[in-house]
Parts: C-alpha cells; structure tokens; sequence
C-alpha cells in the first residue's frame, strides 16, 4: 500500500462516519457572507436549545456552497442517511428547525435535499440556482469542514498529487498544457507555459506565489474556495512544485479574509502533519513546503509584482517588468505567481486526466468557472459554469433577474479597472473573447450587475476613486490621472460639467495608459465605457444638470408631496440636519440648504416626500452654455 | 522605565521573525493584533529585529489601509465602500450617519471613543449595504483574532432610518463630537 492509500482509508473511515453519523449532526455554514447574516446567533441559539432540550445532536461547521443568498445555511444530516440543506436558519428560526427537522422535515426553512429522497421537500439539484451549474472546484464547498483534512482526503483530494509526485517534471507540465488550463486571474496566460519557464530558470531556489489578494470590490470567488475548502489550493501547488522544481510558497491573502488566513494557515498545518508538505512528500523527491502572508489592505498587490513587493518586507509597489517574475520575482529568485482558482484547478486534472478535464466548455477555453453575482439581482451568490456559458441565462435562472424586473443597465465585470457594458450585453458567453471585444475583461470571476436605478456616471466615479484611492503613487500618469478624473467627474456630478470635459477625459485616458503596470493601464477603462456606451447620459449630465437616475445628490432635491405638508413628522424626527422643518401653521417643508439628499425621509415615508430634478427642464436647444460651462 | 518594559514587549513579540524572510507583514499583524495599533515606539523594534531601516518600515506601515498608526477608537464603524452597497444606498448611508457623528471617515469624536473607517468590500453583498460595528475593548493578548473579533456585529440590509438610528445609539453612549 502506498503512503497515500494509508492515509486515505483512515480518512475514509471518518468520512463514512460523518456521512452517515450515529446520531443527527448539524452543520453550520460559518464563513464571511454566513457572519454578516449573522450565523454567530444561529449558533449560540442552536447550543442552548440543544442543551436546555437534551437533545441526541451534535453541531459541526461547514463551508459556504455558494448559496450566500441563504445564509445562515444549516446542513441537517440523520443517521437514515438523509441529509437536507436548510436557510435562512435565523437564531429565531432555531426551534422551528429542531422541532421539525430531526424527524421529519421543517418545510418552511428546507432549501434542498442533498443526501437521499423525501416526498416533502425538493432535491438541492434542482434548485433554481443550480442550474447550468458544474461543480468541480465547489465540489466541495459546504459540503465538507474544511477544518477537517480527513474530509477532503476521502473525497478525492490529494489523489492529484500522488499521481503527480510519480511523475517527471517534464510530464506534469505536459498533462497541464494538454488541459488547456490558464491562468484564472485576469491575463488567461496558459498555467503549462507559465510552470515551465519556471522550471527552466536557473536560479534556486525557486519559489511558488498564491494571489488570493482578491481586491476587485464585489468580488468573492476566491474567498469561497479559501474558505470552504482550503486543501485544494494546497494542492494544488504542491503539484506545481512537482512540476517546477519550486521549494516553497506563499499564500497571499488580503486583510480583509481574516476567516480564510484562519482556515489556510490550519490546514497547511494538517498536511504538513500527515506528510503532504515538507521533505519528501508521500515518500517521493518531492520537497515543498509553504505559508500564509496575510495582505494589510493595498488593492494594487493583487497586481503580481506588488504581489511579490509585498511578501519581501516593503511597500506593495508593482516593478517594471521585465525581468518577469519567472526570473525574478520574490527575492530576486525565480517565481510563478498564479490566481488562487488556477491552483485549484491542477488536482482536478491530475486525479482525473486531461480530456476528463476537456469536457466542460469549449476548445479554446476548456473546464469550468466560478463567478460571483453581486449587485442588483435576486440571489447573490457564486456559481461555477462551463465556459461560454451565457451570462444572462445565470442572471434570469439562477440569480433570480433583478429585484423588481426592472431592466438590466449595466454589467460591471472583472473589476474596477475592467470597464462596464451595458444591458444589452447580457447575452456574452462567458469566456474572455467576447468581453474582450466590446472593450471589456471578463476578469476574475466577480460580476456586479446594475439596474436602472443606477447612475452610471457615479459608479464611474466611484470606480475611478476606487483607482485614484489605491493607485500605488509610483507612476503620475496613473496618481495624477485618475485623481483628475475624480476632480472632473465630482464636478460633473455636481452639475458644473463642461463640454470640453469629454476631450479631457480622452486626454487623460490617453496619458494613463503609458502607467507602468495594469492599475494605471487600466484606469481609463470605466472611462472609455461611460463616453462610449452612457454619453447620452453624461451628456443630460454635463448639459442639463440633470441625473436620470436621480441619484448624483446636487442633481436633486427633497420636497414634501403637496397636501401631505402635516404628516412628516416621523420624517423630520429621523433628518439628521433638521432639514424638514415647520411653517408657522405646521406645515412641513424641506429646507433645501440644510437637506443632505440621504434619503432617509423618502425611506420612511415614501407617499409623503418626493426627490425630483434640482433644476429647471433643459434650455431650449441653441441656447449658449453658462459662462465658464 | 514604561518605555523599556513597551519596547522589551515588542522583541519578545516579534522574537521569531527574521531578516530577509518575508516577515515585516508578519512582525507588524503581531504587533498590531497586541496593541490594537502600532504604536511608534515599536517601529525601531521591528526595524532591528529584521535588520531594516526604521524609514522602510514605517514606509510600509504608511502603504497600507489596514495598519494603524494610532489607538482604535473604542466603537468604530465600519463603513463598505463597495459597489454592491453603494448600489443600495451606501453612501447615502456615510453622508447621514456622518452627519449625526459630526465627524467623516476616518475621522473620530474628539475624545477618540468612537470612529468611522473605510472598509473595501468582503463579498457579503447578500446583505449589502452594510456597516459593520467593531469594539476594541480588552484586546485578547496572545490569543488568535477570530472573525468575530475582525468584523464586530454586521449591520446589513440597512436602511438610512436604520443607519442614522445606530449613528445615534453608538453617539449617546460614546459621548459628544
């Protein structure tokens, strides 16, 4: 028997024991989306009333499987072998779930069926948000603890690498070209080629790097997968290690995934208890070891030199490439820096085969995706799909369109230096090409979604601050360029645009794409799709003064709807600037100077305040603009 | 005495971490999860422990969002700036709860009890727009952070009524601007 059929059948042993358990388990989702719906309550509500009721139960925790729209999730699973998928399971929802679902099923709370069959509730797979779903990376998330590395091993894991560490270099990088697996971080460079010019560097040692800092904003793929099942990433480079000769690596995570530095730096510790890191790893050559660097809060070390600036002792700043990190990256010695769900993707490929791996998606881009959904959608959450698969399918099915049905105006991908398209767009297969022609970057797998509620001209804004605030300062084109941006857009908003504006605009987009590295190169992207695809509603903007939207706040103003003026006064106890305030016979009115345009007034008492335009309609046409407009 | 007993507590801290190594993340996350900020007094600790000139690593103290200069102020708000909240009215939500504070981001009350930082977004966008409520009261020395210490109580799925509520409620108990 080889080291790794030892390890694997006594992990068998404890999995078989956990799926099918001697008494009924619950298994709590606990990860960052589970925190903010507040799975901390669920749980402390759950060990008090199984411990005032006595109840034959034990509580465990699990991963998040995507379905963040549901969180808290509880997994019940009974000794028959039934296990069923429960959310929302709110601290109130406790004793409903405890009362019904130990011997039958609670009806109101159940999700899904995941384990065997009942007549009361549906199968998970069949759950709207399943569809056009192929799990293969998410395999395992939620349904495993990823604390546990029993688990992952009876499911398959590290079967990968045993087969890899059995194999030459030469090979593994052979069978990772013939997946057609690249790079899943943004650029879509082949992960075979980028193993190989590091197998062909000279110097030693060598070193592996993990870019798990997945800044772009709305965006949470990675985390999912660092969260809920932290060994495939281990995994998965300890076989590019096979494959290139590299000695060590580093996992870079961001601040902001305190959860996810938690569970990595444990699991590391697991494998490197039962020999999957370390000397001679499964009785091999193979030697490979690795650690957590936990990020500080600086978007542009997602970029992979800051990446690299980062982990040695300084500032996150990017380098001027080359030489490519391939030759000299962390230490001055040669490095691979991948995305964490490219990693994740090698055991696949190496437990199964290459063609096993072909078919999902298409020729050019084989396998799967994830993809969080984020934004103005039903259901948010993260799926993974084969490759071209149509991007409004998963809006309409599995994120459950928008909230109100209203229309889809736009579609922010791959972050904020990616640029957005609008609505009608939403058919793209996804895969790189297509978004690449209109402009745009697929990107990372984050995708936000904008209905037209939106003003377009404010998340420009927001996502040229978003660069300006996280530009790393090197380069002025990118500092002193987006910073301008926000100056011109600010003032735009502020209903004091120019004509000329737009030409500026160019000017500088023109100017930043000299930037040194992608943060600067890619700033003028949401730019370049506000004066390509919304000019009309810059224009009304620039022109008019006026927001379609109505949301820039010196585009508009509060006033009490007429014949409501004596029924605003739990609006004028919420204001916090005193802004609504009484005329001598108690009628209510907003004090346009004091108003801040929040909202919450309208929030409260929608029938009784109203937003419209803060200016008069557009003058007639041929009209000279204002001085200095 | 206080400055030598503060400063043998950061190398004893810090005592694993070596030059050239990769650990001035490391050497200043310790520091910081300690004190709840990285006070100045330590930075030529660090710096001597990982043979490095003090200007460098104050230069990466200064290159981060998340590393603090100075003491946490005892309830902070933490404000998301993603896009997902800001869809939902997440600036809304800064521009009033702001305006009952008397203070902006990153700014605090005068005697420094309550805060309000910029957050980027952690993916929890289900429950977008949200703040999040940290307390920084008896800071678990040598004990390992948990989510729970990191994100405080999640506020999320706020209204602005709801927002200027909470605004209100930490106002009265931190005391006045």
């Amino acid at each position: 028997m080889t080291a790794y059929d030892v390890l694997r059948q006594q992990a068998n042993t404890a999995w078989q024991s956990y799926l099918r358990p001697q008494r009924t388990r619950l298994d709590v989702s606990v990860a960052t989306c589970s925190h903010a719906a507040g799975v901390y309550d669920t749980l402390a509500a759950l060990a008090d009333a199984v411990r005032t009721r006595n109840l034959p139960v034990d509580i465990a925790t699990t991963g998040c499987n995507g379905f963040c729209f549901l969180e808290p999730l509880v997994t019940v699973s009974r000794p028959d072998g039934l296990r069923v998928l429960y959310g929302p399971v709110h601290a109130e929802d406790v004793a409903d779930l405890l009362d019904q679902a130990l011997t039958g099923i609670c009806a109101r709370l159940a999700a899904g069926v995941v384990n065997g069959d009942s007549d009361r509730a549906a199968q998970l797979a069949d759950h709207p948000f399943m569809k056009h779903q192929v799990r293969r990376l998410m395999a395992n998330c939620g349904v495993i603890n990823p604390e546990d590395i029993d688990h992952y091993l009876a499911r398959g894991g590290y079967e990968g690498l045993a087969r890899a560490v059995a194999m030459t270099d030469e090979a593994v990088i052979q069978q990772t070209l013939a997946s057609g697996l690249w790079g899943r971080g943004g650029a879509a460079f082949p992960a075979g080629r980028k193993w190989d010019f590091l197998r062909g560097a000279r110097n030693k040692p060598k070193y592996l790097v993990c870019n798990a800092d997945e800044g772009d904003p709305g965006a949470f793929v990675n985390r999912i997968l660092l969260e809920s099942d932290p060994h495939l990433i281990i995994e998965g480079m300890a076989i590019a290690a096979q494959a290139t000769g590299a000695e060590y690596g580093y996992l870079y995570i961001r601040d902001e995934y305190p959860l996810a530095v938690e569970r990595c730096r444990h699991a590391i510790d697991q494998a490197r208890a039962k020999g999957l890191l370390g000397a001679n790893i499964l009785g091999s050559d193979l030697t490979y070891d690795m650690e957590v660097v936990r990020g500080a809060g600086a978007y542009v070390c997602g970029e992979e030199t800051g990446l690299l600036s980062s982990i040695e002792d300084s500032r996150g700043m990017p380098r001027i490439k080359p030489p490519f990190p391939a030759n000299a990256g962390v230490f001055g010695l040669p490095t691979n820096v991948n995305n964490v769900e490219t990693y994740a993707n090698a055991p696949m490929i190496f437990r199964e085969s290459a063609e096993w791996y072909r078919q999902y998606g298409t020729e050019k881009n084989p396998g799967t995706k994830m993809f969080s959904f984020t934004g103005d959608i039903t259901r948010v959450g993260c799926v993974e799909v084969p490759f071209a698969t149509k991007m409004g399918d998963l809006i309409r099915d599995n994120f459950g369109g928008t909230p109100d049905g209203r229309p889809v105006k736009a579609i922010q991908s791959g972050g904020p230096l990616a640029g957005i398209i609008p609505g009608k767009y939403i058919d793209l297969p996804l895969e790189p090409e297509p978004f690449r022609e209109q402009g745009v970057l697929m990107g990372g797998g984050g995708i936000i979604v904008c209905d037209d509620t939106t003003c377009i001209v404010d998340m420009v804004q927001y996502f040229e601050w978003f660069a300006e605030d996280e530009s790393c300062g090197r380069c002025t084109t990118c500092h002193g360029g987006t910073q301008r941006h926000v100056e011109i857009l600010r003032r735009i908003q502020e209903g004091k645009g120019r004509v000329s504006d737009i030409q500026l605009m160019e000017l500088i987009n023109d100017s930043l794409r000299w930037s040194n590295c992608f943060h600067g190169q890619g700033a003028p992207a949401a730019v370049q799709s506000l004066l390509r695809h919304f000019r009309d509603e810059l224009m009304t903007h620039i022109r008019d003064k006026r927001c379609p939207a109505q949301q820039c706040a010196a585009l508009i103003r509060y006033e009490v709807v007429r014949g409501r003026e004596h029924d605003a006064d739990p609006s004028a106890a919420i204001c916090p600037t005193n802004a609504i305030r009484q005329h001598d016979d108690g009628r209510y009115f907003v004090d346009d100077a004091r108003c801040i345009r929040c909202d919450a007034c309208r929030q409260l008492q929608p029938d009784v305040l109203a937003v419209t335009d803060a200016v008069a309609p557009p003058r007639p046409a041929g009209m000279p603009v204002a001085a200095g407009g | 005495m206080a400055e030598q007993a503060s400063r043998a507590r950061y190398r004893e801290l810090i005592k694993d971490f070596k030059p050239d190594s990769g650990h001035l993340l490391h050497a200043l996350h310790t520091i910081q999860h300690h004190f709840g900020y990285i006070p100045n007094d330590a930075v030529p600790v660090v710096a001597q422990q990982l043979g490095m000139q003090t200007a460098k690593v104050f230069g990466a103290i200064t290159f981060y969002a998340e590393f603090r200069t100075s003491p946490p102020p005892r309830t902070e708000i933490n404000w998301c700036s993603g896009p997902a909240c800001r869809l939902k009215g997440g600036d809304n939500i800064r521009r009033a709860m702001e305006s009952v504070l008397g203070f902006g981001v990153e700014g605090t009350t005068a005697d420094g009890t309550a805060g309000m930082h910029l957050q980027q977004c952690d993916g929890s966008c289900e429950y977008a727009p949200l703040v999040w409520v940290r307390s920084f009261t008896g800071h678990a020395d040598g004990a390992d952070a948990t989510l729970q210490d990191e994100r405080g109580v999640v506020h999320g799925l706020l209204t602005v009524p709801a927002a200027i509520e909470l605004a209100r409620v930490i106002k009265s108990r931190e005391g006045s601007a």
